[in-house]
């Protein structure tokens, strides 16, 4: 849904690559989860509980915990507020999340 | 257990100007944002931006941010980044989690500069993977630099909009449309506050009507009067039905919907401590009950910048500064600065305001956004539409009742999208005024916390 | 009561702490939803033909040739016959009418954590996973008095408990903590009394009233409404605590 700008900022800014459902994307170092997430073909972070309807990052600050997604296991973490970093490993959130001894 | 004189909750312009004038002056102060560097909503990643092609489109009142959040930086408070307050007792004692873990500070006062979040305007399909708000694109503006990949529809009513329009072209972005949602103000109430604000603040008056004047100008099209919006999709929005006030009904193909409706301060933090809120119908939003510096109903904590009521990023610095003019006088110290009087704060702040009166009347939020139909969801956490809460509303049972028997309020957002929409349900079902309907009781944690990150306060002692 | 290992099959999906040795299990044991118990008890009294009035304070209660007179806000409302279950309220509103309830205020404070799949398939009074799954942490007994805030250190115990028992819990998170206070007699049992100075006034006050509403809506209804002897009620007038008649 977004792409990058190319301006001279964009241009000394380098990069990582984290892994989002195991498939490798490539994040600006200083950007988050959810930026990144928004420039995938599937910009989706999460199901929801109750009905099981996709949401995606809605409000980038904090307040809507639609963009709420697993981040290195950890459940109900905003992707908006988590900076990326290399080698991260996020899965988006299908559901109520899992608990028990393979968590 | 930190035990700092001051502890200033945000660091946007309000926060930020705060600790300055208490630092210098000598204060111990303690800065906590949820954010990974200073600047708040506005100045947002200002400290790599500025100077670059990207923070010259972003504007000068951007880039001006960076001379605060250097003199933050250098002002001697504590600063944490990335790190959540997630509760503040009566008492004052805070607990917070961030990189360090999770600590307890226990201030002697606490200022709350939280600023303000979007008003949740609901409208059928506001929950699908490509709604977005104007606030959100803009944050991807400045941080890391992303744009809509194709020309993009806003629909909404308020400044920002316009100047994310306006930012989004300048840095090579394109509007496909915009969905004007702002009610037409009768001409001669609109006058009559222009006029006597022009005459303080024509530079800015100026910068608006050009705003308005280029989007008319740039975007593809320009639609006036839009009441009425329903976004189209089913796991992922294709498109766009709305209807204007002449009645004219029509349909877009897009795959992003950028929406806004104003703001509202951010009172979760506040009213967690029980501190007193009126309706502000002028602004058509909930504001804490505040005296002249920032003091609210709990002794000592005070309220500045957007928290305290809508005001914009100049009108923060000045109630910002105000506050902590106030706390030294509390703690028995003087400002550093010889310029920092109480009249130099009170004389710019006017300043500041004097455009507000006329902006909110004519960003007067539509009617129709406070009364959702019955297909819409109110509460997305819990996905509760407003059918849903048609029955429990028949019975006038009060927010906290209607809370209980729904779970509308209950999910991981603690009723930040929903408290006003189900607040003004309530008030249209039982014929009251939104200023007799109190919203949800706010409880702790103002944000999600581990259990292990509790846990680890029982070690310091600190169970019951 | 159950070992370890017994303990160990009942929770298959979830780890038991290390300090957990055994447990008691009970087969009439169960959870009910104190909100959706209310909304259908609401619900059911309607259909049934009786009226509620919504957000109608009772000021007092007074008696009036042989009829008792409640006054409201709004007027005065005349019965033949008034039953005073208003909680923590109820003691003023009962002692005009001959009826002395002693019990004090004890707040109970309870975390709820995230919605998490199905773990625990059987209730505890200490922690439950509830139908909307997410899990129930409670509660602390403290006498604060009418305060009805939630504190940081009674969150921090009741998470180390509850990880102490469920190591797997560490990491789901908290969303919401609340507290409520619980109207607690002197032996923590209901107090059911009948007016013997003015016929037709009953109190009802209780914790625990989820549990005993089956009771509450039809044995005790019934000796109410004139139906059934009320001998086996008597032993739980507030008699018992020797308390004198007002
Ligand atoms: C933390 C906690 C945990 C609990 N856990 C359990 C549990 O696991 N199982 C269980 O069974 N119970 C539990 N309880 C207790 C249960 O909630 C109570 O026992 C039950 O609510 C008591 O019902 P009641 O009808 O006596 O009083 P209440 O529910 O207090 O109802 C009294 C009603 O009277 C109204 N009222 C008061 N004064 C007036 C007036 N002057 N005029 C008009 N109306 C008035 C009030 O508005 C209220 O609606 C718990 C309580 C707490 C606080
Ligand atoms: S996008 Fe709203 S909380 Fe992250």
């Amino acid at each position: 849904m977004f792409r990058l700008l190319e301006d001279d900022r964009g241009r000394m800014e380098s990069t990582v690559t984290i892994e989002i459902d195991g498939y490798p994307v490539i994040a600006r170092i200083g950007e988050t989860v959810a930026s990144a997430l928004l420039r995938e073909g599937a910009s989706w972070s999460r199901t929801t509980p109750v009905s099981g309807a996709r949401r995606a990052p809605y409000c980038m600050m904090g307040v809507c915990f639609d963009c709420l997604m697993l981040v290195e296991g950890e459940g109900l973490v905003r992707a908006c507020q988590t900076l990326v970093r290399a080698g991260l490993k996020v899965q988006r959130q299908t559901g109520p999340r899992k608990v028990g001894p393979s968590c | 257990m930190l035990k700092p004189d001051l502890l200033i909750v945000g660091a946007g312009p309000a926060g930020m100007s705060a600790a300055i004038v208490a630092a210098r002056a000598g204060l111990k102060v303690v800065v906590v944002d949820e954010q990974p560097t200073p600047g708040g909503q506005i100045w947002r990643g200002v400290e790599a931006n500025a100077g670059t092609s990207r923070g010259r489109a972003l504007g000068s009142q951007y880039c001006s941010g960076l001379a605060t959040v250097r003199a933050f930086r250098e002002c001697g408070a504590v600063y944490w980044p990335s790190t959540r307050v997630w509760q503040i007792e009566p008492t004052l004692g805070t607990y917070v989690t961030g990189p360090g873990g999770t600590r307890v500070i226990a201030p002697r006062l606490v200022l709350i500069a939280t600023g303000a979040q979007e008003r949740p305007a609901p409208f059928r399909g506001w929950t699908l993977p490509g709604v977005m708000t104007v606030g959100a694109a803009q944050i991807l503006l400045k941080n890391p630099g992303s744009v809509p990949s194709e020309p993009v529809w806003i629909a909404g009513c308020g400044p920002l909009a316009l100047l994310y329009a306006h930012q989004l072209i300048r840095m090579g972005g394109a509007v496909a449309g915009f969905l004007d949602t702002r009610p037409s103000t009768p001409l001669r109430e609109s006058l009559r506050l222009a006029g006597r604000a022009v005459l303080r603040s024509s530079g800015e008056l100026a910068k608006g009507m050009s705003w308005y004047a280029g989007l008319r100008h740039r975007a593809g099209r320009y639609v006036p009067g839009v009441v009425d919006l329903q976004a189209l999709g089913t796991d992922r929005l294709e498109g766009v039905r709305y209807r204007t006030a002449a009645g004219r009904l029509a349909e877009i193909r897009t795959s992003l919907l950028l929406v806004h409706e104003g703001v509202l301060p951010e009172l979760h933090t506040a009213r967690s401590l029980g501190c007193e809120i009126q309706w502000d119908a002028g602004q058509a939003a909930y504001r804490p009950v505040l005296n002249e510096w920032g003091e609210c109903s709990h002794p000592d904590i005070l309220i500045a910048g957007d928290a305290a009521g809508i005001g914009g990023a100049e009108a923060a610095v000045h109630r910002g500064r105000l506050s902590a003019l106030r706390i030294l006088q509390r703690l028995g110290k003087v400002a550093a600065e010889p310029g920092m009087t109480e009249e130099s704060c009170r004389a710019a702040l006017a300043r500041a305001l004097a455009l507000r009166p006329f902006l909110d009347r004519v960003f007067r939020p539509r009617g129709e956004i406070f009364a959702p139909d019955d297909d819409t969801i109110v509460c997305r956490c819990e996905e509760l539409r407003v059918r849903d809460l048609r029955t429990v509303l028949a019975g006038s049972v009060g927010p906290n009742q209607l809370k209980a028997f729904t779970r509308a309020g209950m999910g991981s957002c603690q009723g930040r999208q929903c408290g006003l929409t189900v607040a003004a349900l309530i008030a249209a079902a039982e014929g009251r005024q939104m200023g007799e309907v109190q919203p949800f009781r706010v409880r702790p944690p103002l944000k999600p916390v581990r259990l292990c990150d509790l846990a680890g306060l029982a070690d310091e002692g600190l169970s019951s | 009561m159950l070992s370890r290992r017994e303990l160990e099959h009942l929770y298959p999906g979830i780890r038991l702490g290390k300090d957990v040795t055994g447990g008691a299990f009970s087969a009439l044991d169960g959870h009910v939803n104190p909100l959706r118990l209310l909304m259908a008890l609401q619900q059911g009294f309607v259909d049934a033909g009786g009226t509620v009035h919504r957000g109608r304070r009772v000021d007092g209660i007074e008696v009036c040739g042989g009829q008792f007179r409640l006054h409201l806000k709004t007027g005065v409302v005349h019965a033949a016959r008034v039953v005073i279950a208003a909680g923590e309220a109820s003691r003023v509103l009962a002692e005009p009418l001959g009826m002395t309830l002693p019990f004090t205020l004890q707040r109970g404070q309870i975390l709820v954590t995230e919605r998490v799949g199905p773990v625990l398939p059987y209730p505890s009074d200490r922690i439950r996973q509830t139908a909307g799954s997410t899990i129930m942490i409670g509660g602390t007994k403290e006498n604060v008095g009418r305060d009805t805030g939630t504190t940081a250190g009674a969150a921090a115990s009741l998470a180390a408990r509850a990880i102490r028992v469920f190591p797997d819990l560490a990491r789901v998170s908290a969303v919401r903590q609340w507290s409520g206070r619980r109207v607690i007699t002197p032996d923590i049992a209901p107090i059911y009394e009948r007016s013997s100075r003015f016929p037709g006034a009953y109190a009802c006050i209780c914790h625990s009233g989820v549990t005993l509403a089956a009771y509450h809506a039809r044995g005790l209804a019934k000796r109410i409404a004139g139906y059934g002897s009320w001998d086996d009620v008597q032993q739980f007038s507030a008699r018992r605590f020797n308390v004198q008649a007002a």
